[in-house]
C-alpha cells in the first residue's frame, strides 16, 4: 500500500459553475492556476494532516469566495509523518496575502459574489463516517495511521524529499535528483508557461463570451436565419436572380422571395432570403445569415452597381421595410398624380393662349447663336437647350438625337453654351418645338429619373445671312422666294440654269456615252486580227520553247534517274525503268494536242503542277514495282493487294520457276551410275546388295564410316557400330567368343538390363530431341539440379547464355523471330521455323488486314495532311499545333516485343526494303548537362536501360519517360538498321533506316556506337550473339 | 421643299421634266458637221477615238491583252485630259470644248429654250 494519499477537493455544485462558464469572472484566473499548480507539483509537503486539511479547507473557502473553481481538482498533496513544515506555512501566508490583495481590488469595485460562511462540517453522524476515507475531522486523526509507512524507504532519498532537475552535461539533458530545500521558493518546472505574464485585463464588468452556436440543445428562440435586402437608392432596375446569386455565397438558400408593391404590382426591390443548413453540416443557416449581414454592415452591399441594405430579419424588420417602401411609393404616386394634373392644366392654359410660341421666341430673343458656330448654323433656325441644364443632368447630344429622331433637324451642335438643334426649315423647327418642348423627357444621369426638356427656338435674323459661295443648290433661297422684276428676267435666269446644266450634261454624255464605249470597243482583240495572229504565233513559239525545256528537263531527270538513290541501292528492279519510259512520253504528246486546241491554256505550268503531273504516275509505278519486288524477295509474303489476280499469277510463276531451278541444280546420278561392264559381271554384281557393290576408286573404301571413334561408347552405340555379319564375325574373333555357347549359361538378368538400358537411352534421346525442337539448343547440364530437385537448390544467378536453353525469346538470335503475336495466330507450340512457312502463307492475308502497310500509312497520312492544310487555311494562322511531323509519314509498321538480345526489341511488321526509313527516334530534346543529370537520376532510380541518344555535342534525345517506340531497338554488332541524324525544318532528328532488306517479324537493330570504355568493370557485355560480335557494347 | 426654291430653278426643273432638256442635248450631239463630211458629232468623236486607240494599240500591243476594262478606263482618262487635247492632236478631229460652247451660245438655241420656257410659264399661269 502506498503511503501517498491523494485527495481532491470537490468543486462547487452545478448552477454556479454554469454561470461562471457563461460569464467569466473578472479575476486573474490564469495567475491563480499557476500558483495552485506550483503548490501541487513542487511542494509535496508532508506535515500535520489536520492542519493540512484546515489549510486546504481555508484555501478552498477563500477561493470559493472568489468563485475560482477551475483548478481545485488539481489540488494535490500528500501526507507524511512529519508535521507541517515551514514551507507550507509560507505558502499559506502567500495565499492569504494574495487574497487580501484581491479583497482590496474588490473593495474598489462592486462585490459580485456574496461572501460565503466558513465551512462547517454538518454531517456529524455515523452514517457519514464511511465518507471519511483517511481522516476523521472530528477526532482529527488519520484513520489508517497504523497502516501508513514512510514514503522514504530508500535512505538515499533525502529527508526533505527531492526534486528532479534537468541538468545539461555536454549538451545532453539529464535528470538529476536534488535534495529539496524547503526554504527555497517553488518554481514552475515548465519553462515557458511561467515566464509569460497574463495579458488579460482585469475586468470590472461582465463580458460576453464568444458566440455559442444555436443547436438543438439551445433554449429560446432561434437566431434569425433570414436576411432582408432592400434598395438603398432609388431607380435603376436589377434582376432578382442576380441578387439571389450574390447572396448564394454565404450559404445554401432555402427560400428567396422578391416583394411587390400591393398597390401597383411593381417590384419593391425588397428580397427575403432564408438560408438553410446544409446536410453535411458544413454551413450553418444562422451563421450564413449573420455573415451576410455582417459583411455589408459598414460599406453597404453593391450588386451590379446598385446599392442595397442588408439586415437580419428579426423583429418584423421585413414588414417594416415593406410598409415603409409602400408608403413611400404611395406618396410618390400622389406626387406624380399632382404633377400630371398640374401639367395638363398648364397645357390647357397654353393651348388657350395661342401666344405660346411667341413666348418661346420672346424667350429666345436674348439667346443668339454664338459667333463661333454661326457658320455651322448658317442662319438656320435652331432649338436651343442651355448648357446649365444639360450639364446638371449629365445629358449628351446622343440623347437628343435619339429623342428627336423623327424630326427633320439638319444637325446638332454641341457647344459650350448648350446644344443647338439646327433645322433647315423654320417650319420643322416650329413643329418640333410645339410638340416636344416641356413634353419631351430624357432620363437625367445624375437624378436617375426622367426630366422634362425645355427647348428654346432661335429664329435667324434676316440681315446677318451667310451665303455659301459657289454652291449649286442655293441655300439663300430657302427662306424667301427669289423675286424677279420682269418675266424676261425670270426667263433669262431659267435659261442660264438650263444652259449651265446642259453644258455639264453634254460633257458627261460625250465622256460616258461616246468616248468610253468607243475606247472599249476598239480595244476588242478581234478588231486587230493581224495583231492576234502575231501574238498567237508568238505564243506558239513560247509554248514550243517551254515544251522543249520541259522535255530536256525530263531527259535530264531520266539520266539522273540512272544514278538515283533507289537504283544505286538496288531497291528497285531495272524492269521499273523499262516500264517508265513509254508512260512518261504519253502525257507530253497529249499536252501538245491540248495546247493546239485550247487558246488560253498555259504551257509553262507552275512548277508544282509539272512536278505533280510527272511524279504522280512515277510514284505509282514505284509502288507497283516495290510490290512485285517484295514478292520476289519474300515468296511467302503476299502483298496487300493479294486479291488482284495478276499478282497471284505472278507468284505462281515464281514458285514454278523456283521448282525448276532446284531440279536443275541437283546433280543427275543416272549418267554417272551407268555401268560400262560386261553382262556376266553385271549379273554377278546385281546379286550383291547395292551398298556392297564396288566403287570406282583407287583405294577400296569402307562401306560404313568408322563410328567407333566416339569417346564413351554406350551399349547402344556399341550395338549400332555392328552393322552386318562381317562386323559381328570380326567382333567375335576379336573377343574370342564362341558363337555356339549355350544361352542358358548367360545371366538371365542380362537381357533385362540391356532392355532397360535401351529404353532409358531412348527416352533420353526423345527428351533431347524435343528440347532441340523447342529451343534448338541442347539442354545445358549446368542447369540440371545437383540434388535432383531444382527447388532444393535455392536461388542462383543463371548466366544469360544459359537462358537460351529454356527461354523461348532467347532462341535464334539471328533468325527472324516471331515473338510478335497476332490474335489470328494459332496458339500452338510449334516452333517458329516450322510454322513460319505454313502460317505465313495461310494467314498472311488476314494478318495484313490488321496491320496497315506502310503504303496505306502513307496514303492516310497524305489525306490527313491535306485535311490539316485545309484547316490551317481556314484558321489563317501559322499554328505550331497543326505542324505535322513529316517523318511520321514514311514510318514503317513496327511493334515491340520481347527480344532475344535484351528485354524488349522492335520488330518489323512488314518486310522493309534496304535504305528505307523505318522510324524516328522520338524523345525529349534536352541539353547535355540535363542529360548527364538525368542519367544519374535514372541510375539512382534503378532505370537500368539507357534511352538517351546523343544528337550532337550539345543535344541529347531522352526517350526514357517521353518517347516513341524506337527506343526499344537493341544494339547488334551486325545490325540491320542504322541511325542517321537528319535535319527537318532546322531541327536535328534521329531517324532509323534499314541497312539491308528486313523480313517480316525480324528484330530491328542498329549499332549503338558507344565510346570504348577503358575500365573493364564498366564495360557492358553485348548479348547480340552475332558472329562478329565484339562482346562489349563499349 | 422645292416649293421654297428659286422660281427660275423651278422653271428650269420643269423644263427638264418636260423633256426639252434631253431633246436639246440630242440635237446638239447629233448635229451633222459640214467639215466632217456630214458625220454627226458623236460619230466623229467615235471614229476619232477609235483611231487614236488603234494607234496606241499598234504602238504597244500589250494593251490589247491586258484587262480590257481597266485599260479602257486608263485610255479614256488620257483622252479626257486637258479638255480633249488628244482628240485634236492630229489636226483633223473636232474640238469638243469649242463645239459645246459655240453650240450653247447659238442664238437659235437660246430662242428655242426661251420659247419653251415661255410656254411652260404660260401653262403654269393658266393653272
Amino acid at each position: 500500500m502506498s503511503g501517498h494519499y491523494r485527495r481532491s477537493v470537490v468543486p462547487p455544485s452545478g448552477p454556479q459553475r454554469s454561470y461562471y462558464s457563461q460569464y467569466q469572472y473578472s479575476n486573474n484566473r490564469k495567475d491563480y492556476q499557476h500558483r495552485s499548480r506550483n503548490f501541487s507539483s513542487a511542494n509535496e509537503y508532508s506535515g500535520n494532516p489536520s492542519e493540512a486539511w484546515n489549510s486546504a479547507a481555508a484555501y478552498r473557502a477563500n477561493h470559493d469566495q472568489n468563485a475560482i473553481v477551475a483548478t481545485d481538482h488539481r489540488f494535490q498533496y500528500s501526507y507524511g509523518e512529519d508535521h507541517l513544515d515551514e514551507s507550507y506555512r509560507e505558502i499559506r501566508y502567500q495565499l492569504e496575502n494574495r487574497d487580501r490583495n484581491k479583497l482590496a481590488i474588490r473593495a474598489r469595485s462592486e462585490p459580485i459574489v456574496q461572501k460565503r460562511p466558513a465551512p462547517v462540517i454538518r454531517y456529524d453522524s455515523e452514517l457519514f463516517k464511511s465518507k471519511y476515507h483517511y481522516f476523521d475531522p472530528f477526532k482529527k486523526v488519520l484513520i489508517h495511521k497504523e497502516e501508513m509507512f514512510s514514503w522514504r524507504d530508500d535512505p538515499k532519498i533525502p529527508v526533505n524529499g527531492f526534486v528532479l532537475v534537468q541538468e545539461f552535461h555536454g549538451g545532453q539533458a539529464r535528470s538529476i535528483m536534488r535534495e529539496r530545500n524547503p526554504k527555497e521558493s517553488a518554481q514552475d518546472p515548465r519553462e515557458r508557461a511561467i515566464a509569460t505574464k497574463s495579458f488579460r485585463k482585469y475586468r470590472d464588468k461582465l463580458d460576453l463570451l464568444p458566440f455559442i452556436a444555436y443547436d438543438k440543445y439551445s433554449v429560446g428562440p432561434p437566431p434569425p436565419n433570414e436576411v432582408v435586402i432592400y434598395f438603398a437608392s432609388d431607380v435603376n432596375t436589377i434582376q432578382d436572380i442576380s441578387v439571389k446569386n450574390y447572396f448564394k455565397k454565404y450559404g445554401e438558400i432555402s427560400h428567396f422571395e422578391p416583394f411587390y408593391d400591393p398597390n401597383n404590382a411593381l417590384p419593391l426591390h425588397v428580397y427575403l432570403i432564408r438560408y438553410a443548413s446544409s446536410h453535411s453540416g458544413k454551413s450553418n443557416e444562422f451563421k450564413a445569415a449573420r455573415l451576410a449581414v455582417k459583411e455589408h454592415e459598414k460599406k453597404g452591399c453593391f450588386i451590379l452597381g446598385v446599392k442595397f441594405n442588408v439586415i437580419l430579419n428579426k423583429d418584423d424588420s421585413l414588414e417594416k421595410v415593406i410598409s415603409e417602401l409602400v408608403e413611400k411609393n404611395i406618396q410618390k404616386a400622389n406626387r406624380v398624380q399632382r404633377e400630371i394634373q398640374r401639367k395638363t392644366e398648364e397645357n390647357l392654359k397654353l393651348s388657350l393662349t395661342s401666344s405660346n410660341l411667341n413666348n418661346a421666341t420672346q424667350q429666345a430673343d436674348d439667346q443668339r447663336i454664338p459667333a463661333d458656330i454661326e457658320k455651322l448654323v448658317n442662319n438656320r433656325p435652331a432649338l436651343f437647350v442651355p448648357n446649365s441644364f444639360i450639364s446638371h443632368h449629365a445629358m449628351k447630344v446622343e440623347d437628343f438625337k435619339f429623342k428627336l429622331r423623327k424630326y427633320r433637324w439638319a444637325r446638332m451642335v454641341d457647344h459650350i453654351q448648350g446644344i443647338f438643334i439646327v433645322f433647315n426649315d423654320l417650319e420643322n423647327a416650329r413643329v418640333c418645338l410645339a410638340a416636344e418642348s416641356e413634353r419631351m423627357t430624357i432620363v437625367s444621369r445624375t437624378k436617375k429619373r426622367p426630366v422634362e426638356i425645355t427647348l428654346i427656338l432661335i429664329v435667324p435674323t434676316k440681315n446677318d445671312r451667310y451665303n455659301k459661295a459657289g454652291s449649286l443648290t442655293d441655300l439663300s433661297s430657302q427662306l424667301k422666294e427669289k423675286s424677279y422684276d420682269t418675266e424676261a428676267d425670270l426667263l433669262e435666269a431659267a435659261t442660264n440654269f438650263i444652259l449651265q446644266d446642259l453644258k455639264y450634261a453634254l460633257h458627261l454624255d460625250i465622256r460616258k456615252r461616246v468616248i468610253g464605249p468607243a475606247v472599249f470597243d476598239t480595244l476588242n482583240p478581234s478588231s486587230f486580227p493581224e495583231l492576234l495572229v502575231k501574238k498567237e504565233s508568238k505564243e506558239r513559239e513560247k509554248r514550243e520553247a517551254a515544251l522543249k525545256l520541259t522535255e530536256e528537263a525530263k531527259k535530264k531527270q531520266k539520266t539522273v534517274n540512272d544514278f538515283d538513290i533507289f537504283n544505286l541501292y538496288g531497291g528497285y528492279g531495272s524492269a521499273a525503268k523499262v516500264k517508265r519510259g513509254p508512260r512518261k512520253r504519253a502525257p507530253v504528246s497529249r499536252d501538245i494536242s491540248l495546247l493546239g486546241s485550247v487558246k488560253k491554256l498555259k504551257v509553262a505550268k507552275p512548277m508544282a503542277h509539272m512536278l505533280n503531273e510527272d511524279s504522280a504516275p512515277k510514284e505509282k509505278e514505284f509502288s507497283d514495282d516495290s510490290k512485285s519486288i517484295s514478292e520476289h524477295s519474300d515468296a511467302e509474303m503476299s502483298s496487300t493487294s493479294a486479291t488482284s489476280s495478276d499478282n497471284e499469277e505472278e507468284y505462281e510463276e515464281i514458285s514454278r520457276e523456283g521448282g525448276v531451278g532446284t531440279k536443275s541444280t541437283t546433280p543427275e546420278p543416272i549418267l554417272e551410275q551407268k555401268p560400262i561392264l560386261s553382262d556376266e559381271k553385271s549379273v554377278e554384281m546385281m546379286s550383291v546388295p547395292e551398298i556392297y557393290r564396288p566403287t570406282a576408286s583407287k583405294i577400296p573404301e569402307p562401306v560404313f564410316s568408322d563410328d567407333t571413334l566416339a569417346k564413351d561408347l554406350s551399349l547402344i552405340g556399341f550395338q549400332d557400330t555392328i552393322k552386318d555379319h562381317e562386323d559381328l564375325k570380326l567382333l567375335r574373333k576379336t573377343l574370342g567368343v564362341n558363337p555356339h555357347i549355350d544361352n542358358t549359361l548367360i545371366d538371365p538378368l542380362l537381357n533385362y538390363e540391356v532392355w532397360k538400358l535401351r529404353t532409358r537411352y531412348n527416352s533420353k534421346a526423345r527428351v533431347q530431341e524435343s528440347q532441340m525442337r523447342l529451343n534448338e539448343v541442347a539442354f545445358d547440364h549446368q542447369l540440371q539440379s545437383t540434388h535432383g530437385s531444382v527447388k532444393a537448390d535455392g536461388f542462383c544467378k543463371i548466366p544469360d547464355r544459359l537462358k537460351a536453353c529454356y527461354l523461348p525469346h532467347r532462341r535464334k538470335i539471328h533468325q527472324p523471330l516471331n515473338t510478335v503475336s497476332h490474335h489470328i495466330e494459332p496458339a500452338d507450340g510449334t516452333p517458329d521455323s516450322q510454322r513460319e512457312d505454313s502460317e505465313c502463307l495461310e494467314n498472311s492475308e488476314s494478318v495484313l488486314q490488321e496491320i496497315s502497310s506502310s503504303r496505306d500509312n502513307r496514303a492516310s497520312n497524305r489525306r490527313f495532311q491535306q485535311d490539316i492544310e485545309a484547316q490551317k487555311a481556314a484558321i489563317g494562322t501559322e499554328s505550331e499545333l497543326l505542324s505535322l511531323n513529316q517523318l511520321n509519314k514514311r514510318k514503317k509498321p513496327v511493334t515491340f516485343a520481347r527480344s532475344a538480345i535484351h528485354n524488349w526489341g522492335l520488330y518489323a511488321l512488314e518486310p522493309i526494303n534496304s535504305k528505307e526509313m523505318i522510324i524516328e527516334y522520338v524523345g525529349e530534346r534536352i541539353r547535355q548537362p540535363v542529360a548527364e543529370m538525368r542519367e544519374e537520376r535514372y541510375l539512382k532510380n534503378g532505370i537500368g536501360s539507357s534511352y538517351l541518344f546523343r544528337v550532337d555535342e550539345n543535344t541529347v534525345i531522352d526517350a526514357t519517360k517521353k518517347g516513341g517506340i524506337a527506343r526499344f531497338i537493341n544494339h547488334c554488332c551486325n545490325p540491320n538498321c542504322t541511325a542517321k541524324i537528319i535535319k527537318v525544318g532546322g531541327n536535328k532528328r534521329i531517324v532509323i533506316y534499314a541497312l539491308r532488306d528486313i523480313a517480316m517479324n525480324e528484330e530491328l537493330t542498329y549499332d549503338y556506337k558507344f565510346e570504348r570504355e577503358e575500365d573493364d568493370a564498366e564495360r557492358l557485355p553485348c548479348l547480340c550473339g552475332a558472329p562478329n560480335c565484339k562482346s562489349y557494347l563499349n | 421643299m422645292s416649293h421654297n426654291r428659286d422660281k427660275a430653278s423651278d422653271l428650269a426643273e420643269q423644263f427638264k421634266r418636260e423633256g426639252h432638256f434631253d431633246r436639246l442635248k440630242e440635237q446638239i450631239l447629233s448635229r451633222s458637221l459640214a467639215e466632217q463630211n456630214g458625220e454627226t458629232v458623236v460619230q466623229t468623236i467615235r471614229s476619232e477615238v477609235s483611231a487614236i486607240v488603234r494607234n496606241m494599240v499598234l504602238e504597244d500591243d500589250n494593251l490589247l491583252f491586258k484587262n480590257r476594262g481597266s485599260t479602257s478606263a486608263l485610255i479614256e482618262s488620257q483622252l479626257l485630259k486637258d479638255g480633249y487635247q488628244k482628240l485634236t492632236e492630229n489636226g483633223k478631229g473636232i474640238k469638243v470644248d469649242e463645239y459645246v460652247s459655240t453650240s450653247l451660245s447659238d442664238p437659235e438655241l437660246l430662242e428655242q429654250v426661251k420659247g419653251n420656257l415661255m410656254t411652260i410659264l404660260q401653262s403654269n399661269e393658266k393653272e
